[in-house]
């Protein structure tokens, strides 16, 4: 194979070319209520070629492998299509050549775990959650694996193979009090490693349900303006959606204005408010070795004692702005060009606690994990999957219907408490942007505490 | 493809095909100009197996060992769930116009220049705005076979074009964005695919603060999604099966205002879900699901619809809500092309008959909210408010929440005359409705 990669590149007519060949095999069984409802094995084999010629960009992607050279064409004539048209020309900031093989080693290696116990495992925590009561009506459990291996090559004389495995669990119960009214729970893990991850949830299978059912009990929240602490999840996710994708150079290349509010060094949060993202953390469903352009992983901070100190970077978003490329280009699979994505996205730790930033809240909500989110600009919009009342300094009833929106540079002032307790953690689902999704990803935060959300409520 | 269905044959009870050969020609403008064209060359397959009564599935884009395919699916079969599904092997009524070779043979020029045209439309009416601009060409064979003697094939060409436009100011931004989808390029006039986004962003010059309170609200074709976002989930076979419906048990009841009416239409070949067959190769069909505000029928694939004891409505396939449909996933109970019944108001009439109230023409996070209940709960992000029948100016920090099923049971004020695609899939008017919960910043 590297013979053959290696050639198509020497025969590109263009000034850069890279092939990335990706394989991958995937399990995933998913229950509801009593029925397997998906059970399905795949094996991916695709590629895609990349040039760069005379500052324009062709791409060309195939499932037959067998006509690379003509794939590699076919991308540079559309590199001249782009380039005939346009003035502006891309430059790709230097790298060096590297050569390397990363092979992952696990714990309990799931591609050696027979489909029948990954069956029976998923079908074990949907009978837990089944029988939690009659008011579960439905359940959503699912597990998936994939492993992924991919072989990276430039015209710059990188070649680079490694593998990337991916495990998940989805916990979700679903219950109705008989009138109409349905609640969810869910619980979920997901890793970069093996089976031994997803062994001994039952007591979550059950956290699922139980909430499910609380959650029926629980009364709508006040809409309105509240203090809100966050919990690590959810704030995981805020930083991610409201603030990372901000961060994405190429975003503010096609937004120049943003890109003004963007300029490094502007003040942004309190002097203990620090936001990173780290291509490599132990298990880290984000994790790349080497980014889809070949460049070693980094750790960037965005946001340094409450200051913007960093954008992440594709080489095209590097070369255009003088920056140092970041690790951060990711296709979302070979059907994809590399684009500037997040990879372990966190708040670092800040000095207070859980309980010292909830002690003087009078009245406040409580929010814990998100559902869903969405970003426009500057405004987000997430649904928490639960809540608390705050009351008093002290965590309260369950309440329902908890969706906090808003602007995210004033959310970002209005954080005044951050605590030592950080987590990061993957899951089930993943980014999306420019249509490539779902790109694994983690995110996290120690507990925070924000002054003055818009929560939604009827 | 034939391989495959030949080695399963000798394995397995039964056994299904697809396979897709897909051309994608995108060609992508930024605020900067033209930025790359792509050409993709998909072809993967997935096959279903029963043996012994029970389920398998597998999918690949290794076409070169059809062994391990079938391998893959026997061995997902014997885990996979039991079942008493019988893949079908009716006839299948072609679609006029689904394919058009013209479409299949446009080039790479030919889309930048109706792209060209796109922006210079744009920018000579505004200048101070952000474009980005993709159009795509698709051309898609599909090709489904079983063990029942299925061999049905269709080539299903389109060009689409997207559409985003952002107004940027100091610590402000406005976006509008359209999709459209036509079966031929000249279908696709550049004063149509502009005039609704100059529209919308001339009445967004000026920022107006928000009223709060239980108010009435006009949505414009794309803002409908909102309202029907919960719909689409509760008729859906498999919801009332699973007990999640809202709907479920109520056929024959007036279960919306009698106005109102649902049609899911996968032989309008206007609409970009269109097909002579479905992802399980059940020929499709116009389905009534909701008419005159009586609920007549859920739509089902054939493994809600064998469980429900009835027939499928033709609505297996292998995509999202919002349509993405490739070889990989499974076939679900999906809306193909949703048309919701029209009224005698043009949007501007209904705009006229508001006193105080919004027009809302997007909002963010679809999907939010207690959806199987009908809750909604979203912020908007592009909506006006209107005062005395007039747009007043654009709103910001604004949070809507109701409830599907009794805003357009009780509340519905009017529907739109005209019906537009949104996302090529949703032919939607505009639809006024009252008492939807406002709640400003």
């Amino acid at each position: 194979m590297k013979g053959i990669i290696r050639q198509a590149i020497a025969d590109s007519s263009a000034d850069y070319t890279e092939i990335r060949i990706e394989r991958r095999w995937l399990n995933r069984v998913l229950f509801q209520r009593e029925e397997l409802e998906t059970l399905e094995s795949a094996t991916e084999l695709g590629g895609v070629v990349r040039c760069l010629k005379n500052g324009g960009w062709g791409i060309s992607v195939f499932n037959d492998l067998t006509g690379l050279s003509k794939h590699v064409g076919e991308a540079a004539a559309m590199a001249a299509v782009v380039a005939a048209r346009t003035d502006d020309s891309v430059v790709l900031a230097g790298v060096p050549v590297i050569e390397d093989e990363v092979r992952v080693e696990l714990e309990h290696d799931f591609r050696a775990v027979p489909l029948q116990r990954k069956v029976e495992l998923a079908q074990s925590y949907n009978g837990i959650i089944l029988g939690e009561s009659d008011k579960i009506t439905a359940t959503y459990v699912q597990y998936v694996d994939r492993f992924m291996e991919t072989t990276f090559a430039n015209s710059e004389g990188s070649y680079l193979v490694q593998e990337l495995p991916d495990i998940t669990l989805l916990l979700g119960a679903a219950a109705s009090d008989g009138k109409g009214d349905i609640q969810q729970g869910m619980e979920y893990v997901g890793k970069a490693g093996g089976f031994e991850l997803v062994e001994g949830m039952e007591e979550h299978a059950q956290i699922a349900a139980k909430r499910a059912l609380a959650m029926l009990e629980a009364k709508p929240v006040e809409g309105g303006q509240h203090t809100v602490i966050l919990d690590p999840r959810l704030a995981g996710v805020f930083i991610h959606e409201a603030f990372g994708h901000f961060c994405e150079a190429d975003f503010l290349f096609k937004n120049p204005r943003m890109a003004k509010i963007m300029t490094l060094g502007t003040e942004f949060g309190g002097p203990d408010l620090q936001v990173v993202d780290e291509g490599f953390i132990p298990g880290g469903q984000g994790n790349v070795p080497y980014d889809d352009e070949g460049v070693r992983r980094g750790k960037t901070h965005l946001i340094k004692k409450g200051r913007l100190h960093s954008l992440i970077h594709s080489r095209e978003t590097a070369g255009r702005m003088g920056a140092a490329p970041t690790g951060n280009a990711r296709a979302v699979s070979y059907e994809y060009e590399p684009i500037v994505r997040m990879t372990n996205t966190y708040i670092e730790n800040g000095t207070s606690t859980f309980r010292k930033m909830i002690k003087n809240v009078e009245r406040g909500i409580y929010a814990v994990d998100a559902y869903g989110g969405q970003t426009e600009f500057e405004q987000f919009s997430f649904s928490a999957a639960y809540a608390y009342e705050i009351v008093n300094g002290e965590v309260g009833d369950l309440v329902r219907n908890v969706v906090l929106s808003g602007n995210l540079f004033e959310t970002l002032r209005s954080i005044d408490a951050i605590g030592d307790d950080l987590e990061v953690g993957g899951g089930p689902g993943g980014c999306g942007k420019g249509g490539q999704s779902p790109l694994p990803v983690t995110t996290g935060a120690p507990h925070i505490r924000i002054r003055n959300v818009t929560i939604g409520g009827k | 493809m034939n391989a495959i269905i030949e080695m399963a044959r000798k394995n397995v009870d039964q056994a299904e095909v697809y396979h897709l050969q897909r051309e994608l020609l995108p060609v992508e403008f930024d605020a900067e100009g033209l930025s790359v064209i792509k050409a993709k060359h998909i072809e993967g397959v997935a096959l279903r197996a029963i043996c012994k009564g029970r389920l398998g599935y597998s999918t690949s884009t290794d076409l070169t060992h059809p062994a391990a395919i079938v391998d893959a699916a026997v061995a997902t079969a014997a885990y996979g769930d039991e079942t008493d599904l019988r893949f079908p092997g009716h006839a299948i009524d072609p679609i006029d116009g689904i394919h058009h070779p013209e479409t299949a043979a446009l080039s790479a020029e030919q889309l930048v220049s109706l792209g060209e045209a796109i922006q210079e439309c744009i920018l000579a009416d505004t200048s101070d705005v952000e474009i980005g601009v993709s159009l795509q060409k698709t051309v898609d064979h599909v090709r489904m076979a079983n063990t029942d003697g299925l061999d049905a094939e269709e080539t299903r060409s389109s060009v689409s074009v997207s559409l985003e436009v952002t107004r940027a100011k100091s610590g402000d931004i406005f976006t509008v964005g359209d999709v459209y989808k036509a079966r031929e390029i000249g279908d696709l006039a550049v004063a149509d695919i502009t005039r609704r986004v100059l529209h919308l962003l001339r009445l967004g010059v000026d920022t107006v603060s928000a009223p709060s309170g239980s108010l009435p609200v006009v949505f414009t074709p794309t803002g409908t999604l909102a309202l029907l976002w919960p719909l689409i989930i509760g008729l859906s076979g498999k919801s009332v099966l699973l007990g999640l419906s809202p709907l479920g048990g109520k056929i024959g009841e007036a279960v919306f205002d009698s106005r109102f009416g649902l049609i899911d239409d996968s032989r309008l070949v206007t609409g970009a879900a269109a097909g002579s067959f479905d992802d399980e190769g059940v020929p499709t069909e116009r389905t009534t699901l909701v008419e005159s505000g009586t609920l007549k029928r859920f739509y089902y694939d054939l493994r809600t619809a064998k469980q429900a004891g009835v027939d499928s409505t033709g609505n297996g396939y292998k995509s999202g809500l919002i349509g993405g449909s490739s070889f990989r996933s499974a076939p679900n109970a999906t809306l193909s092309n949703l048309v919701i019944s029209t009224g005698d108001a043009t949007e501007g009439d209904l705009i006229r008959g508001i006193k105080n109230g919004l027009l809302v023409d997007g909002v963010m996070g679809l999907g939010q909210g207690n959806l199987h209940a009908g809750d909604f709960s979203n912020n908007v992000s592009a909506a006006f408010l209107i005062e005395d029948g007039r747009i007043m100016g654009r709103v910001k920090n604004v949070m809507l929440a109701g409830n599907s099923y009794d805003l357009l049971l009780h509340h519905l004020i009017g529907l739109g005359d005209r019906a537009n695609w949104v996302y090529g899939r949703f032919s939607c008017p505009a639809i006024a409705v009252d008492n939807v919960n406002v709640a400003a910043k």
